[in-house]
């Protein structure tokens, strides 16, 4: 494989994995996938041993709950100019969640992943996983994931398997969370010889005086995700054991800034670990972009967070969840059907500033200006003038 | 607490906006004219008012044309007064508005009479919106009816928000709302007897 090939491989892969640092392959897989449907955009830079280049890529994740459970839908395109020659990679994740069994909650995923580069065979990777989580625990848990797949580059087939565990725990605003992930495969694979960093020589069983090792390493890591109005930030930072060749330490930092209408402004950087499943090198990366998110009431699918409701009330108080909203209004048979606007409290939950008195209540909501909507997850009755509202019941607690 | 705190600070700083100020400002005047007929005739009939103004105000706030609005403000007046006869002439404000809302969603004015029958001395307003709650959520109005009258006429009315919680959770999990409302029932009624 020449040079500027083996530049471009590692590249494509970057940008499979961190196109603005907001959308990511684990998070289809963990159920993590933003809530309704979400689009970035972005374009940034690309750093391998002291060569350049410009990306651009979109990403669109997508989430939609039905009676068999909830679908996950998460899919990246992108581009990248190197030498003078363009490149291309996709990957796609589907995930179906959750069944619940006992005091867990199981889900399945598939995820596939190509590469397709001029001149040089393109590579491909797919697998199959079971996750296993905790169920409601709202605001800690723990989750096991395996995988097994086969992955395809130089014409090399190696089925590989992995074993993912971690846990999570919200405190206030932040989120933290812990993981380890065990990969091995049943053949050698090539290695990034130390001498010169980023670098993967090889790419053929036996070719280029390559050095082949058996592949079994992990990598543990530590997160946070952290939301303060209209800022959101991610730190990730992780080390690989047992794998000699590369850099060990690994990581990624993004932040978005929500800019009002469902919009918001991304950037992220990432130190981009070696893939030696696919044959690519670490490196890494900058970007900036855009993601567009459809304003939308109810986080159905944000149950990492625990937040397993959309609309309820709470000490008389109606709570709402509006992910990546910036405004959020409700008017009402409690407002004299005035629109009034909601406070903003944590996690993408909104608030009524008055307490709900006793009774029958009949509401609608609008979201960054959007149209009046009654929101997932409330009871809807249908009214006289073609149309439907939320209703919600307030005990009295005079009454026992 | 400190999640309450914006909140508190927005009760404190916006004024009290929701307060109602007349309400024939924001509907056109000939047809506030009709609908101040429906009050008048409601207050003649001793039924509240207030429900009435609401529906008005809620046309208007849905842009629903005029005559939408006076046939909509009628129609309640009527399942107010279906209501306070099946309910009884000691039915409260909030009894014959849920009364009169689940009258819409289904239920008949001899069904709407059990839950009186039920609960003869307390009131019925919670667990007639408990019921009004799961025939929207998908349970047939005759269930709903059935099962929420019956544990009504033996369980308070926090037992009725657990049981409605407890149906809901079914729901998210796959179980048809029927089948959910009525086994949930059941353990209710036997948990205690």
């Amino acid at each position: 494989m020449s040079a500027p090939l083996l530049r471009r491989t590692p590249a494509v892969a970057a940008l499979l994995v961190t196109l603005a640092g907001l959308v990511r392959p684990e998070d289809a897989a963990g159920q993590r996938v933003p809530a309704g449907t979400r689009l970035e955009f972005g374009t940034g830079a690309v750093g391998w041993q002291g060569t350049a280049g410009l990306r651009a890529g979109v990403a669109l994740a997508g989430e939609w709950a039905g009676t068999a459970g909830r679908w996950a839908v998460a899919s990246q395109m992108n581009g990248l100019l190197l030498d003078g020659a363009l490149a291309r990679g996709q990957w796609r994740a589907t995930a179906l969640a959750p069944w619940r069994a006992g005091p867990f909650r199981v889900s399945a995923a598939a995820d596939l992943e190509t590469l397709n580069q001029p001149g040089v065979p393109g590579g491909r990777r797919g697998a199959l996983q079971f996750g296993l989580a905790s169920a409601e625990q709202l605001r800690q848990g723990l989750q096991l994931r395996a995988l097994s797949g086969l992955a395809t580059h130089g014409g090399i087939d190696r089925i590989y398997g992995q074993v993912q565990t971690g846990g999570w725990l919200a405190v206030g605003s932040v989120r933290l969370s812990l993981g380890w992930t065990g990969t091995v495969a049943t053949t050698p694979v090539p290695v990034e010889p130390t001498s010169t960093p980023g670098a993967m020589t090889g790419g053929t069983q036996g070719g280029g005086g390559a050095t082949f090792e058996p592949l079994r390493f992990s990598d543990a890591s530590v997160g946070m995700d952290w939301q303060r109005g209209a800022l959101e930030v991610s730190l990730l930072g992780a080390r690989r054991f047992g794998y000699r060749a590369g850099v060990p330490n690994w990581g990624r930092a993004g932040v978005a800034l929500q800019v009002g209408g469902g919009t918001a402004l991304t950037a992220a950087i990432a130190n981009v670990p070696s893939d030696p499943l696919l044959h690519q090198a670490a490196r890494r990366e900058f970007g900036v972009g855009v993601r567009l998110a459809a304003p939308r009431v109810g986080a159905r699918a944000d149950l990492l967070r625990g937040l397993a409701y959309d609309v309820r009330v709470r000490q008389g108080t109606l709570l709402l969840r509006a992910a990546g909203a910036s405004r959020v209004e409700v008017q009402g048979s409690f407002t004299a059907w005035e629109a009034q606007p909601l406070a903003r409290l944590r996690d993408g939950e909104w608030g009524l500033a008055f307490p709900l008195p006793p009774g029958l209540h009949r509401f609608v909501v609008r979201v960054d200006g959007g149209p009046w909507q009654v929101p997932d997850g409330a009871a809807t009755a249908t009214d006289e003038f073609l149309g439907s509202s939320a209703v919600v019941v307030v005990p009295d607690p005079a009454v026992p | 607490m400190i999640v309450l705190l914006p909140l508190l600070f927005l009760a404190v700083v916006v004024p009290a906006a929701h307060a109602q100020g007349s309400w024939q400002d924001r509907i056109d005047p000939a047809t506030a004219t009709q609908v101040q007929v429906q009050l008048d005739s409601a207050t003649a009939d001793g039924l509240p008012i207030g429900p009435l103004v609401s529906k008005a105000l809620e046309g208007a706030a849905k842009r629903a044309p005029s005559a939408g609005i006076i046939g909509a403000v009628r129609t309640l007046r009527v399942q107010m007064a279906q209501a306070r006869s099946a309910l009884g002439t000691a039915a409260s404000a909030d009894e014959i508005e849920a009364g009169a809302l689940a009258l819409r969603a289904g239920l008949t004015g001899d069904r709407l009479a059990r839950y009186r029958t039920a609960r003869p001395d307390g009131s019925v307003a919670f667990a007639l919106a408990v019921t009004v709650d799961l025939i929207a959520r998908g349970v047939p109005a005759a269930d709903a009816a059935e099962a929420i009258s019956r544990a009504a006429g033996s369980r308070q009315d926090t037992d009725l928000a657990v049981l409605r919680d407890r149906v809901l959770y079914d729901i998210g999990r796959g179980t048809t709302p029927a089948a959910s409302l009525q086994s949930r029932t059941s353990a209710l009624l036997k948990a205690g007897s």
